[in-house]
This record gives structure tokens, C-alpha cells and sequence, in this order.
């Protein structure tokens, strides 16, 4: 079945185009990798598809875990949130003068189901919810190994466990689709490995369908179940890693033509 | 794939998550707030019943807390939620002749004062949220140029009204004192004003509603991205922002006794912007702080009133060239003057160990 259904999608800068005609499929449950050279248009999907950007044409349909459909192209970036699409960023966006605890909280405002005067008032509600987030929160930070640092200010975190925080907060959104931009970039290989595996097993936890971005190929290989490969906003390839090693195309458009 | 098997056991996935430590029961740290706010009254109420803080220094007071308020509701906006407000004063002024205008035209007795208050802050928060919609989709530099522009709007607007409806450039007055020091329920008036309003903000603060306004301020994607509304978080910082705002404005009305348009100038936005960045921005004890700390700087200045904004000015230069942000000023002003921060040839450095 597939979460999420793009039809002739398209974005252009002024006369440019990023992102031309792509057609994608992401079935539920998949780990799918989305590769191409610097400038094919990868991130540019990435924020068509969670709302940062307004397509020129085309269609992006979800399909929520309850099965109704939604058209989520154009939708702002929070609407899209609560249709259970979350994402990290290529340059990491934590909100640097939080904690790593509140980093996940604020993640969590959208399952907030106290009002503003609820909250000034402190009535039962609040601490209910409160005391739920608290440890839902915890649970997620367990997992990625960020527990013992929850009171420290996301600023004052290794560049590895920002990475993680990162995935730790689209996760805690509470969302089923997560978009994950370059979360292997400026990690060691041993940092690389040990995040392939966090990924498959947060994927395993929550039951969570994961599209990313990744230049490290081994990464992208060892991960992914299937790929899609962009090249000057369009795409040129679509299937198994295996296929995607040996596609013609695709050697072409890393290495260029063979003289 | 052999990710899977490396790690056999996985903390958090294998093993159960131990629960968060539990700090204080809500009732006991309810209880423990209470107990000092009771405290600090007592201890007030008895100085100056014993005359040991006379009528001059129980108005500084005053005038301190009044600042409080309207700071705390700045701070809020700008502090807390990051949204750059220059039109502070506008609102009280809102706040003020609303007030005044009710306690003028009713009993004035004390139903009527807490009336006009509380009618004058919704008033302001009102008119914050009609102006907000428009406004707060402007960032940085244009939002702090249309709210200045607000705020003159506002002052401009009443000083040009017919003089029997709102006094116009002269003031309006004659409606008495109610929360001067001469007046008999003024102190209580104006502390339990402070009180609530740190109460609401800080509750506000520390809540979901709080985070998301931390997060628009660290954030406007990341936190766009995350489900979190930003229209709707701005909006109801500047609206609550505003209401207290308004709240200030209606107890300095019953402070003075007369309210012209010219207290609720540019440079009285400027004052509150003052107390936020001194305070820290976002940083609600700061703000209490900075309040007292500006308004006992002002009592010594009375004399020589042009100098203040020098000085005021100076701080602002001295304030953006350390970036003190959340750290109140005077916290981080006491860690510049470490000598082992000045690189002197003659100390000795401690080398920093991470």
C-alpha cells in the first residue's frame, strides 16, 4: 500500500527548474533512499512533499494510518505535521537554547490537548497530559541513548547526538512518515554504523515509513530497500540497490560520459 | 542485514525505560509559592504600615511593580516568543484612558476601578489581536517599525480626540488616585497586579503553549515543521503580551492621578524594552530584577532626567556588544570582568578544562 502517492511534481525558481515531473511511490513501512549529485533536487522533494514549499503542478497524496486519503501538496508546513509527516534538516535546526528534553516536547505541542487557560490556571488536564508527555518523552530519548543528557542545552551536544536528537524529535511529532535529509553527514564510520542500526530499529518501534537523503553510498546501499536516483530534477532511476549499482544512467550521472 | 544483530542488547527497545524522577508535587510547589508571595506582602504591607518605607519610596514601589507588569507582558512577546515590539506604550495607553475613562464616568468606587482595570487590559489585548493578525507575519526589523508605528498611532490618535471626551494633549484627570502610595488599597492594588501577572506568564512559560513560543523564537521553520502554528502562537503571546500591557497602563492611571499622551511615547516602549534586554530576554526572574534595579537607577536620576537616556543608551550599546540573550546582563557583566577573561600579560590564566 502506498503512504504516499506523488504525481507529476514540479517546483521552478524564476526560470529554473528544481524538480521537474517526478513521479514516486513510497509504500508503507519502506526505507527508501532518494541519491543524485550536488544540486539534483533532493532536498527541494523534501520540502515539497513536508510543505516548506508550494509545488508549481502536480499531486501529493497521503494516505493516513487509517486509511483516508489526503492531498497534502501546498499544505503549510504544520498541517502537514499533523497529517503524521515529520523531518530532520541537512543543516541541523534544533532550537539550539532548549534542552534535548524540551527539543522533544515542543515536538509534542501538536498532541497537546490542554488550552491556553488550562495551562495559566493549572487545572487536572495540564498535569495529566504533562506527566504523559514527560514520559513518552523519556522513552523516545532512551532509545536514541540521549537520557542522561535530557537537562543539557541541545547547543552543548556533540554533533553526532544532535543528529540523533534530531531524528528523536520528528519521531516524537508522533508521526508514521519520516523524512530524514543527509542524517549520516559528518559522521565517522563507526557514528554511521551505529545510526543504520538506530534507524532500523526506531523503524521497527514505531512502525515507521523512512525516506532519506544520503550521500554516503555504503550507508545508502547497507540501508535502504529501494532507491530512487535524481539527476538535474528529474528522476532517472527507481529500484534495488543491487540495480541501482549497475544502471548505466546512474554511473553516468556520478561519473559522467565515458569518453 | 547485519545492523540488526550488532548491538544484542538495546537500551530502551529491550530493556524498560525508567520513568522520570518526580521533583515536587504540584500542590507542594503551589504551596511553597504561595508561602513567599504571602511572605514578601507581610513583610511589605508591615514596612509600610510602620512608616519604615515613607509615601516617597512606597510611590517608587509602585511605579516599580506598574513596570513589572508591563515588562513581563514584553517580555513575553519579545523575549519569550522573539517577536521584536516597539509599540509597548501604545497598548498601555489603551489600558490607561479605558480605565480612566470608566472610573471618571461611574461610582469610583472600588468595583468600578477594578472594572475599568480589567475592561482597559482586555481592551488592549483586544486591539492586540486585531492589530497581530496583520502585523506579526512581519519579521525582525519591519515588525519592530510597524509596531513603533502603531504605538504612535495610538498616542497620536488620543492626543488629536475632543478634549471633553479624552483630554487630549492636556491629559485627562480629576478621577482620583487609587493605586498611589497615598491611596488606601494602592500597594495591594498594584502588588497582586505583579503577582498575577507573573503567575499567568510563568505558568504560560512552562507549558506546551510556552515551549512552541521558545521554539518560534529558536526556530521558525524547525518548529513550523514540528506541528507547531505559528500564526497561532504569535497571536496568543501578543495578545496576552498586550492584555498585561493594558493591565500596567489602567494601575498607572490610578498611580499619577493624570495621564497625558506624552507618557506613553516612544520612549517609554523603549523603557520596557530596557527592563526585557537587562533581564535577560525570556528570562521572567530577570525581568523582575531589572525592573527594580532600573527603577531605583531612575529615583537617583530624578534630578537630572536628560541624562538617563544617556545612560539608558549606553547600556543598549554596552548590552548588544556582549549578546548577554537569555543570561540576565548583570550575570554576564560579572563574568567580563573575571580577570582571566581580559588576556592581561601579568595574571595568570587557569587554563579552561572542558
Amino acid at each position: 500500500m502506498a503512504v504516499l502517492d506523488v504525481k507529476n511534481l514540479s517546483k521552478s525558481f524564476g526560470g529554473l527548474k528544481a524538480v521537474s515531473d517526478v513521479n514516486l511511490y513510497v509504500k508503507k513501512g519502506e526505507l527508501l533512499g532518494l541519491i543524485g549529485p550536488n544540486g539534483a533536487g533532493k532536498t527541494t522533494i523534501f520540502n515539497l512533499l513536508t510543505g516548506v514549499y508550494v509545488p508549481t503542478s502536480g499531486t501529493i497524496e497521503l494516505t493516513g494510518s487509517r486509511g483516508e486519503r489526503a492531498e497534502i501538496g501546498g499544505m503549510k508546513p504544520y498541517l502537514t505535521a499533523r497529517h503524521g509527516i515529520s523531518r530532520t534538516f541537512q543543516n541541523i535546526r534544533l532550537f539550539k537554547n532548549m534542552t534535548v528534553l524540551d527539543n522533544i516536547l515542543v515536538a509534542m505541542h501538536q498532541n497537546a490537548r490542554y488550552t491556553l487557560l488550562e495551562a495559566i490556571f493549572r487545572l487536572p488536564r495540564y498535569y495529566s497530559q504533562e506527566t504523559r508527555f514527560a514520559e513518552t518523552a523519556a522513552h523516545i530519548l532512551a532509545l536514541v541513548g540521549l537520557d542522561q543528557k535530557a537537562g543539557e542545552l541541545a547547543s552543548n551536544l556533540p554533533y553526532g547526538e544532535q543528529r540523533k536528537l534530531e531524528i528523536a524529535r520528528a519521531i516524537a511529532t508522533g508521526a508514521n512518515v519520516i523524512f530524514l535529509d543527509e542524517p549520516a553527514a559528518g559522521m565517522n564510520p563507526s557514528e554511521t554504523d551505529e545510526l543504520a542500526s538506530l534507524i532500523v530499529n526506531l523503524k521497527d518501534e514505531y512502525d515507521l515509513t523512512i525516506i532519506l537523503i544520503e550521500h554516503d553510498m555504503k550507508f545508502v546501499m547497507g540501508l535502504c530497500e529501494r532507491i530512487y536516483v535524481l539527476d538535474f530534477g528529474t528522476i532517472i532511476a527507481e529500484g534495488s540497490p543491487d540495480e541501482i549499482k549497475h544502471n548505466k544512467r546512474v554511473i553516468q550521472a556520478y561519473l559522467g560520459e565515458e569518453a | 542485514m547485519d545492523t540488526k544483530k550488532k548491538n544484542s542488547k538495546r537500551p530502551g527497545f529491550d530493556t524498560p525505560v525508567e520513568k522520570p524522577a518526580k521533583k515536587l508535587a504540584p500542590w507542594q510547589s503551589g504551596l511553597i509559592g504561595l508561602g513567599i508571595v504571602a511572605g514578601v506582602y507581610l513583610i511589605l504591607r508591615i514596612l509600610i504600615s510602620t512608616g519604615v518605607i515613607g509615601a516617597y519610596y512606597q510611590g517608587i514601589l509602585h511605579g516599580i511593580f506598574i513596570d513589572i507588569i508591563a515588562a513581563l507582558g514584553l517580555n513575553l512577546i519579545t523575549g519569550i516568543t522573539g517577536q521584536f515590539s516597539l509599540g509597548h506604550a501604545g497598548f498601555m495607553a489603551i489600558g490607561a484612558y479605558t480605565s480612566a475613562y470608566v472610573v471618571l464616568h461611574t461610582s469610583g468606587s472600588m468595583v468600578s476601578i477594578l472594572g475599568g482595570i480589567l475592561l482597559g487590559a482586555v481592551l488592549a489585548g483586544v486591539l492586540g489581536l486585531l492589530v497581530g493578525i496583520p502585523t506579526l507575519r512581519l519579521k525582525g526589523d519591519y515588525l519592530a517599525i510597524a509596531t513603533l508605528g502603531l504605538g504612535e498611532i495610538i498616542r497620536i490618535f488620543i492626543q488629536n480626540t475632543d478634549q471633553q471626551v479624552l483630554g487630549g494633549s492636556a491629559g485627562l484627570t480629576g478621577y482620583g488616585v487609587y493605586a498611589a502610595a497615598t491611596s488606601p488599597a494602592g500597594f495591594e492594588l498594584v502588588f497582586f497586579g505583579a503577582v498575577i501577572t507573573f503567575v499567568v506568564i510563568r505558568n504560560m512559560v512552562k507549558s506546551s503553549h510556552g515551549r512552541a513560543c521558545i521554539a518560534v523564537r529558536e526556530d521558525e521553520i524547525a518548529s513550523e515543521s514540528m506541528g507547531v502554528n505559528l500564526t497561532k502562537v504569535k497571536i496568543s503571546a501578543f495578545v496576552v503580551g498586550t492584555f498585561f500591557a493594558g493591565l500596567a497602563g489602567g494601575l498607572y492611571t490610578g498611580y499619577t492621578g493624570i495621564i497625558q499622551p506624552k507618557s506613553f511615547d516612544f520612549m517609554q516602549s523603549i523603557e520596557f524594552l530596557m527592563i526585557v534586554v537587562l533581564g535577560g530576554l525570556g528570562n521572567i526572574w530577570g525581568t523582575l530584577i531589572a525592573a527594580a534595579a532600573l527603577g531605583v537607577l531612575n529615583m537617583f536620576l530624578q534630578s537630572f532626567a536628560e541624562i538617563r537616556m544617556i545612560i539608558y543608551a549606553l547600556l543598549l550599546v554596552i548590552i548588544m556588544l556582549i549578546k548577554a540573550g537569555e543570561t540576565p546582563f548583570f550575570v554576564k557583566l560579572r563574568g567580563l570582568f573575571k580577570w582571566s577573561k581580559w588576556n592581561l600579560p601579568f595574571v595568570h590564566r587557569k587554563t579552561e578544562v572542558e
